[in-house]
């Protein structure tokens, strides 16, 4: 597939480089002429000095048969025009932009951005990860954020503990996918499967219904 | 009118006079301390004009503008990707029914019509009057 990426610093570097080695065809525009120059040094004539929130440097960038723009800038305003403007003077058919601060991840979902990856729920989901008293873990957002993808660690006190999994009071369509045990091992959530002390229960909830599936697994006996 | 313009540079503080002279109450918001040296300063000290320092593609620039009751939104920085983004902030979050983008870029008007945000163009418009002024001299 075409991808064209804006922005070929910290992000959009090493993503064009492993896009590459998947076999995609890849070309990069950035404003910055020392970053053209690195990335042309590094993975070859990929790269061109243009400013993609302006019309005419995506066309020049073939954005018109471009599969996907992956918006990777630090500036969000930048990222979110590249997309609009590849969608709207472009049909690019797959919009993905960055956004570090939150309020605008919510407004480029609001405003027709495919897919955003917002910096700071990274940074805070993975951060979570290494705190192990951390309850409940944001894993991903799935189906244009309706459902997530949330881990959440049993309390050795908790009231879900001795249950069943057919026991257990889920939310409507919440489905538990894995259980992880307190000793790194994998258990198979069947209907039967025992809850156990610290177990990590991995599962795909609907978004609204996430906070309901925490209090019900952490719940204090 | 209330009307929150983002951007003191040279077309924000034109618009925030003559607005200001039309007797409608005009809130800048300005990131930059300096920048602000455009706008007419008999208007600013007698709180016709009301400055707020901070970046206004931002949610809390807006609210602190006062945007709950706002009737007119106008981006007027520099840089379109800017404009864009707070307009439609304005727009889409704040459900502002006149919001305005000034854009350089004549290729960016397809989206913000679609959106429903008016774009003012410096350049066509100003290329549209001088041609309007030399055809109606030679007619």
């Amino acid at each position: 597939m075409y991808l064209v990426i804006v922005g070929g610093g910290k992000v959009g570097a090493p993503l064009a480089s492993s896009l590459i080695n998947e076999g995609h065809e890849v070309f990069v525009l950035d404003n910055n002429p020392d970053t053209v120059a690195h990335l042309q040094r590094e993975l070859g004539m990929i790269a061109t000095i243009g400013d993609a929130t302006s019309v005419r440097a995506l066309e020049h960038a073939g954005a018109a048969r471009a599969g996907a723009i992956i918006a990777t800038t630090n500036s969000d305003e930048d990222n979110l025009a590249a997309c609009q403007l590849a969608k709207s003077n472009f049909d690019v058919p797959r919009t993905i932009a960055v956004a570090h601060s939150p309020e605008n991840a919510e407004l480029f979902d609001l405003t027709g951005v495919d897919l955003v990856v917002s910096a700071t729920d990274l940074v805070l989901s993975n951060l979570a990860t290494a705190l192990p008293a951390h309850p409940l873990i944001r894993l991903m957002p799935i189906a244009d954020r309706t459902q997530e993808l949330v881990a959440i660690k049993l309390p050795a006190a908790g009231t879900a503990v001795g249950h069943t999994i057919s026991g257990l009071r889920l939310p409507y369509g919440t489905k538990i996918v894995l259980i992880i045990t307190a000793d790194g091992h994998s258990k198979t959530p069947d209907a039967d499967a025992l809850i156990e002390a610290e177990d990590e229960i991995i599962a795909l909830s609907p978004t609204n219904s996430t906070t309901e599936l925490w209090e019900l697994l952490t719940e204090l006996r | 009118m209330n009307m929150i313009i983002v951007g003191a540079g040279n077309l924000g503080s034109s618009l925030a006079r003559k607005f200001s002279d039309l007797g409608h109450r005009i809130t800048v918001i300005e990131k930059n301390p300096k920048a602000a040296s455009l706008l007419p300063r008999g208007r600013v000290d007698s709180g016709v004009i009301t400055i707020i320092h901070h970046d206004g593609t931002t949610g809390a620039a807006m609210i602190e503008a006062g945007i709950s009751n706002a009737d007119v939104f106008i981006a007027a920085t520099g840089k379109d990707s800017l404009n864009g983004l707070a307009a439609q902030r304005a727009k889409t979050i704040f459900r502002i029914d006149e919001v305005m983008t000034a854009v350089k870029d004549e290729g960016a008007r397809t989206l913000y019509d679609s959106l429903g945000i008016t774009t003012i163009n410096k350049t066509a418009l100003a290329s549209d009057e001088l041609v309007k002024t030399l055809t109606t001299e030679e007619s």
